[in-house]
């Protein structure tokens, strides 16, 4: 379609550094991809090269089927939001939104207009006159993505825009940004390194590491069918254990996905002993260490409930099962 | 603790009227006997003394110095200044700390290296007479020693700033639609421009004081409102006269930079 956006092949190398290595990637029109991964993975990276800010090694950047590539970023209509927010602070709020509709030319009068949009679209009414250094970090997020929606970009860039803020206002600026987008429609590439970030504002998750996208997909496809190792560990906690009675496979296991039992209860048989080495309370759920007699560590998930139903202390001998795991051919070898 | 209180009060009182006292002595008493000096015989012959012709010229010479080294150095000093602290080179570190040169050589020096330079003897002097190009004893001369004693106040001012601009403001101007000129005139240039005018001011202030490199170079054929004095004081004997250029040459840099800071300052508190 005509907004899609696609990385083919995409490398980008800083000296001996390869900091992108032939990454491909597909953002349909009109929906939020974000790109989860580390820091150092190579995910602002990215967002430069598809903005034209950095010029990649090999590779194309296509917008609607077609290369991009030999435009410079002020012709390329992306939006970008930085994680510093890079107010314009010599500006008022209105002239920071309204900045690129002066270098496209338009009309005092729509500028104007737009502005006023904008500005209510983002929640900033009343603030129009305040300079950057008058703002708080939420507001001043709120002003980047007025200004870089200001133009009708065809895509909306968002390099870590939340990392600064404390988690409350977080919370309600990513829910906004969710808002906004639908009733804009902008594709929009949103990078984090923080998983409950991603899942809540991505339409489609894409798991980056080491310069390559690892899987991408829903969040349900993610936690639940994760493809390799990395994803299975940076999306949501992991076991990576030796199947007891299976040499060399390794398989994953959520915690979630193991049940403990006295080993005393005559009602059940089978599964592994272990010890109930450690507890941590999470809320509403417990998260315990179980130290299983092959000498690895277990770290299982279960309510408060169900915990006191079983009757489990600390130090019991417990019976362990588990319910569900996932391996990983390809890292057996 | 009442003692000590008192104590307390007693050391910063005499720090402070110590401070005073001495800077009185030193630096405020000399300037007011110039003051009283050129007032002497009443305001009559002080307006005669710097409305003379000759007064005229020397004040006029100066400032056209001063505005044109000031423009030579917003153009030399903001692209050395842009070189020093957005690439990184060899030997940058070097080049940065040539910089301060001209701060700590003398002012003779600085005028007898263009001597030996551009004068007759020079490497460069013989080969520009020939072309019909005067430096030495002319107005390029001395120009080329105010901007040399200058320069680093421009590119002092300008570094800091520069240094503190976020490279992310000029990459979100460039996604904005403005190209590279208009990125750096809507927003590189606003951003540095209290250091640009704050380099101005010291650069304009310093060349309409310049006097050392300037005796050198200019051999009597300019003649600029320091050279004046000493021409008044030295040669004439005239020091109502020179008192009184004095007290101009005094008020006018001194109020400027004056003004220029309260400027400068506006200008920080709205960036």
């Amino acid at each position: 379609m005509r907004g899609d956006i696609e990385l083919k092949g995409l490398s980008v190398s800083f000296g001996k550094e390869k900091v992108l290595k032939k990454l491909d990637l597909t953002v349909k029109e009109g929906t939020i991809m974000a790109i989860l991964g580390p820091s150092g993975c190579g995910k602002s990276t990215m967002l430069r090269v598809i903005s034209g800010l950095v010029p990649q090694n090999n590779g194309v950047v296509l917008l609607g089927g077609k290369s991009i590539d030999r435009l410079p970023p002020h012709r390329r209509k992306m939006g970008f939001v930085f994680q510093n927010y890079s107010l314009f602070p010599n500006l008022t709020v209105s002239r920071n939104i309204g900045f690129g509709m002066r270098m496209m030319k338009m009309k005092r009068r729509d500028i104007v207009k737009r502005v006023d949009e904008l500005v209510s679209l983002v929640g900033l009414s009343g603030m129009e006159k305040k300079r950057p250094h008058e703002l708080s970090g939420g507001q001043k997020q709120r002003v980047a993505i007025a200004r870089a929606l200001a133009t009708y970009p065809d895509v909306l860039l968002l390099d870590e825009p939340f990392g600064a803020l404390d988690a409350k206002i977080r919370k309600r600026i990513r829910r906004d940004l969710r808002s906004i987008q639908r009733e804009l429609g902008t594709t929009t590439i949103f990078v984090t390194h923080d998983q409950e970030e991603a899942f809540e504002v991505g339409d489609q998750i894409s798991v980056m590491n080491n310069g390559v996208i690892e899987q991408n997909g829903s969040a349900m496809d993610l936690y639940e069918r994760p493809g390799t190792e990395f994803v299975s560990r940076f999306v949501g906690n992991a076991n990576m254990i030796e199947l007891p009675g299976e040499e060399g496979r390794t398989v994953m296991i959520r915690p979630e996905d193991i049940s403990l039992r006295k080993w005393e209860d005559d009602d059940w048989t089978g599964g592994t002993k272990g010890k109930l080495a450690d507890l941590i309370h999470l809320g509403p759920l417990i998260e315990s260490s179980v130290l299983l007699d092959n000498g690895d560590t277990l770290t299982a998930l279960m309510s408060r409930s169900d915990f006191h139903l079983k009757g489990l202390k600390r130090n019991d001998e417990v019976r362990v099962k588990i319910l569900k795991f996932r391996s990983f051919k390809e890292e057996n070898i | 603790m009442d003692r000590r209180r008192t104590l307390g009060q007693l050391t910063k009182w005499s720090t402070i009227s110590l401070g005073v006292v001495l800077f009185g002595f030193l630096v405020i008493l000399p300037l007011t006997s110039v003051f009283k000096f050129s007032f002497q015989d009443g305001v009559g012959p002080f307006i005669d003394a710097v409305t003379s012709e000759n007064a005229l010229n020397a004040f006029k010479n100066s400032l056209v110095i001063a505005g044109i080294t000031t423009c030579i150095n917003m153009v030399v000093g903001t692209l050395l200044a842009f070189a020093i602290t957005k690439y990184d080179f060899p030997g940058r570190s070097v080049l940065k700390s040539l910089i301060d040169l001209p701060i700590a050589i003398p002012t003779a020096v600085v005028g007898l290296s263009l001597m030996m330079l551009y004068g007759p003897m020079g490497m460069l002097g013989p080969i520009l007479q020939e072309n019909g190009i005067k430096v030495v004893m002319a107005m390029p001369g001395v120009l080329l020693a105010h901007v040399f004693v200058t320069s680093p106040f421009m590119i002092r001012s300008l570094c800091p700033v520069l240094e503190k601009i976020d490279r992310n403001v000029e990459e979100a101007a460039l996604t904005l639609g403005a190209n590279k000129t208009k990125t750096f005139f809507f927003v590189t240039l606003p951003s540095i421009r209290s250091g640009l005018i704050a380099g101005s001011a010291l650069t304009f202030t310093r060349s309409l004081g310049e006097f050392g490199a300037t005796l050198f170079i200019a051999g009597g054929m300019i003649t600029t409102g320091p050279l004046y004095i000493y021409y008044l004081s030295d040669s004439s004997f005239d020091f109502q006269g020179a008192t009184s250029i004095a007290v101009v040459l005094m008020v006018l840099p001194f109020s400027l930079l004056l003004i220029l800071n309260a400027v400068v300052r506006k200008m920080e508190v709205r960036i």
